[in-house]
């Protein structure tokens, strides 16, 4: 049982590097789709092509293709920006991810209903103002399970930045078996990795999904409910 | 232009490979999503704690993980299954999960009373599903089917790490044999805009006509 | 063995085809029906009358993939064509990353794999053939780079493959600098691509794409004790692996490479091996075997 201490001690290593790219790619992510979110909302079409445009393109690219290509293809000027493998995934996997987020927070946006729009102007309040005082704030509780359930789907999808030379845990599995010749067992444990870091996650998604529906006074089985329900699923089927 | 000549013969049987595996993996995920949404409705709390338990974890897994464990691990036991069906099996179950939810947020539409009404005019649980819970929720089932067509589509590419020639696999078989990665990167990436951008539309304007249902 | 006396008069019938096919490095498809039956049936593959290799890409000349989806060429190419053409077999060939390979093999998933190196923890688990090339460990770095030895990479990003038999050696000595890639390619491009600054591997990568003998690229010697690789890994062979339990396909591998002895030495130059190019002709010796 110690070599399976060892192999752990190893991947582990790599567990470490799966974290620091998502951490990462999570918080580049979030800022760049609240952007995108309220720009798709906002009055200025310019705004809203631009918005629409980079979600349609980044939704449409498979992260693979979309990483090799960015490597390979743009090898000479990634190095004379001295990007690093994991600086190149990092931005592959936000320029995909944020697509998704970006669409999954409009969402929420839009799920608050017209008439605060149209109380606050009566008020007074120009766009950006309702937006800062009375939109965000109540956007922001459904968001958290929403990215909470997109943090998942980045630390899955991290693993196919493996096929960069990025060393997170599913490359550093690939040299083990290599050196050890024994895939199943290596990769049971390195899906026990990724469940030990993403099954907490979830279940503290889902404590907060409820949370967030109490505070909000939705009950079950409401089309408000059905519409939140489906937003946190397909924020972490990367849908929508 | 020869560049496109040179691309086609590396582009199109990974185009149609890519296509296989897209269709094969919806199927597996459709049905099995099926399967497990129903089986999870139950109330017994025998057969509800090891499903959901099971699918909590493979929604934890990532994709590549679980087709290397069918690739690579059924290996060890001699199930040596060829790169495309691994493809299929791994990213149909992986994905089957995520389609269970859809059904069961398909399920909960279908309001209690139509069960309860079902069930009060004698029939079962299994009868009720058939017969009144599951026709009702196909016309919410629909966008997300199709969702998770169009996601397959672009999680293919990771069946080009198990050996399987799909197009991410020809496109870089171009790249290593001529040396050049924009043809390739173009081909691949425009490719996927054209075909999945109309298809998330689709699904869009789907999603709309059976939200506007809901709310009459 | 009674294989032995049917294939002397198979081969005796096929030598002048076996050389024919190996100087075309031609397309891998036989006619089964100049190679008696009793042959074909001897060497008993995953599926019958198909050999399957476990290739890891294209290193010409020493094996080129491609352009069909079944074809093998260069020197190695060379010697299966041979060997399946006097065995009546069709090549067909499993693709993958270079630590792929080695997993297919070891699962069935194809019968022979592609030229690796010897080590004794492969020898647990492969049977291994006559040797095919022979290869020494050199560092690649620009030319603009000064190299003065393993320690002036400090602090250097290097590039090697997922499973080679240095890798492990690599990683203890380099840490979180060595990136490691899925094939000898994709560490060759991001490395013309400046994105490492050194890359390690054989000798032989210099003569062929994305290298191909480029002045801007120097070549430097590696001597034993160097990265902390022993000695005896420093300049290797390759050989042809198979399961443990397949010997008689070595075997029989080893047979057809018997026949091509005489025509060996001109087969690089048909290859298209450039001027300069090492002659591949390692004594035709098994190591020690484990299995």
């Amino acid at each position: 049982m110690g070599q399976v201490g060892g192999w752990l001690a190893i991947l582990a290593g790599g567990l470490v590097v799966t974290i620091e790219l998502s951490a990462a790619t999570l918080v580049l992510s979030v800022v760049i789709s609240g952007c995108l979110a309220v720009m798709s909302i906002s009055p200025w079409r310019v705004l809203r092509a631009i918005a629409s445009a980079y979600v349609d393109v980044f939704r449409s690219i498979p992260i693979l293709a979309l990483a090799i290509s960015v490597y390979y293809g743009l090898g000479r000027v990634l190095h004379q920006l001295g990007l690093s493998p994991f600086d190149t995934g990092v931005l592959v996997l936000t320029a995909i991810e944020s697509a998704y987020l970006a669409e999954l927070y409009r969402g929420a946006l839009q799920a608050i209903r017209q008439q605060q729009w149209d109380a606050a102007s009566s008020v007074g309040l120009r766009w950006v103002g309702t937006l800062r005082s009375v939109i965000l704030p109540q956007a922001l509780p459904p968001a958290i399970p929403i990215t909470l359930n997109m943090t998942v789907a980045i630390i899955k999808d991290s693993s196919l930045l493996s096929i960069i030379a990025v060393s997170e845990v599913t490359l550093v599995a690939n040299q083990l078996i290599a050196e050890t010749f024994r895939p199943t067992e290596v990769y049971f444990l390195v899906a026990l990795l990724y469940l030990v870091l993403i099954l907490p996650l979830s279940q503290v998604s889902k404590y907060v999904e409820k949370v967030v529906e109490r505070r909000l006074g939705i009950r079950p089985g409401t089309e408000q409910d059905k519409a939140l329900r489906r937003l946190s699923i397909e924020a972490e089927a990367r849908a929508g | 232009m020869s560049v496109i000549h040179g691309l086609l013969p590396y582009i199109l049987p990974g185009a149609l490979v890519t296509i296989k595996i897209t269709i094969g993996a919806w199927l597996v995920s459709a049905l099995l999503g099926l399967v497990l949404a129903v089986v999870r409705d139950t109330r017994k709390r025998v057969i509800t704690i090891p499903v959901v338990a099971v699918i909590e974890v493979i929604r934890a897994i990532p994709p590549l993980i679980i087709l290397y464990i069918i690739f690579f691990g059924l290996g060890t036991f001699h199930i040596n299954l060829d790169p495309l069906t691994s493809a299929i099996v791994g990213l149909g179950v992986s994905d089957a999960v995520f389609t269970a939810e859809y059904y069961r947020a398909g399920f909960l539409t279908v309001a209690h009373a139509q069960r309860d009404a079902g069930m009060s005019i004698g029939l079962k649980r299994m009868q009720v599903m058939r017969f009144v819970v599951v026709p009702q929720t196909i016309p919410f089932i629909v966008p997300p089917l199709l969702n998770s067509f169009v996601g397959l589509m672009k999680y293919a590419t990771l069946a080009s790490a198990v050996g399987a020639p799909e197009l991410l696999y020809g496109a870089q078989n171009y790249m290593e044999t001529t040396g050049r990665v924009a043809p390739a990167a173009v081909a691949i990436m425009g490719l996927y805009i054209v075909v999945t951008l109309p298809l998330t539309r689709l699904v869009k304007g789907l999603e709309r006509r059976v939200r506007a249902r809901t709310r009459a | 063995m009674p294989r032995s006396s049917v294939s002397m008069r198979a081969g005796i019938a096929l030598a002048l085809l076996s050389a024919f096919v190996a100087a075309c490095s031609s397309s891998s498809s036989t006619t089964s029906s100049i190679s008696p039956a009793s042959t074909a049936s001897s060497i008993k593959t995953i599926t019958p009358g198909v050999i399957t290799i476990a290739t890891y890409g294209s290193d010409p000349p020493l094996i080129t993939v491609g352009p069909g989806a079944n074809q093998l060429g260069g020197l190695s190419g060379d010697w299966i064509n041979a060997f399946a053409a006097e065995f009546g077999l069709k090549v067909k060939l499993f693709q993958t990353t270079f630590a792929s390979t080695l997993t297919a093999v070891q699962q069935g998933k194809a019968d022979i794999g592609a030229p690796v190196y010897y080590t004794s923890a492969r020898a647990q688990l492969y049977y291994y053939t006559y040797p095919v090339d022979v290869e020494s460990l050199v560092v690649f770095t620009k030319s603009s780079f000064h190299y003065t030895g393993p320690s002036s990479l400090l602090g250097h990003k290097v590039g090697s493959v997922t499973g080679y038999v240095w890798t492990p050696y690599f990683q203890k000595f380099f840490g979180s600098d060595l990136l490691v890639y899925p094939t000898a390619k994709d560490a060759q491009t991001a490395f013309v691509n400046g994105q490492i600054d050194a890359y390690l591997d054989a000798d032989l990568n210099y003569f062929s794409p994305p290298m191909s003998l480029s002045p801007t690229i120097s070549v430097h010697a590696v001597s034993g004790g160097d990265f902390g690789v022993p000695a005896d890994l420093v300049s290797s062979q390759s050989y042809w692996i198979v399961r443990c339990n397949e010997q008689g396909l070595a075997n029989a591998l080893d047979v057809a490479r018997q026949k091509l002895v005489a025509t060996w030495a001109n087969l690089l130059t048909s290859d298209g091996a450039p001027a300069g190019y090492p002659q591949q002709t390692p004594s035709l010796v098994k190591p020690a075997e484990a299995c």
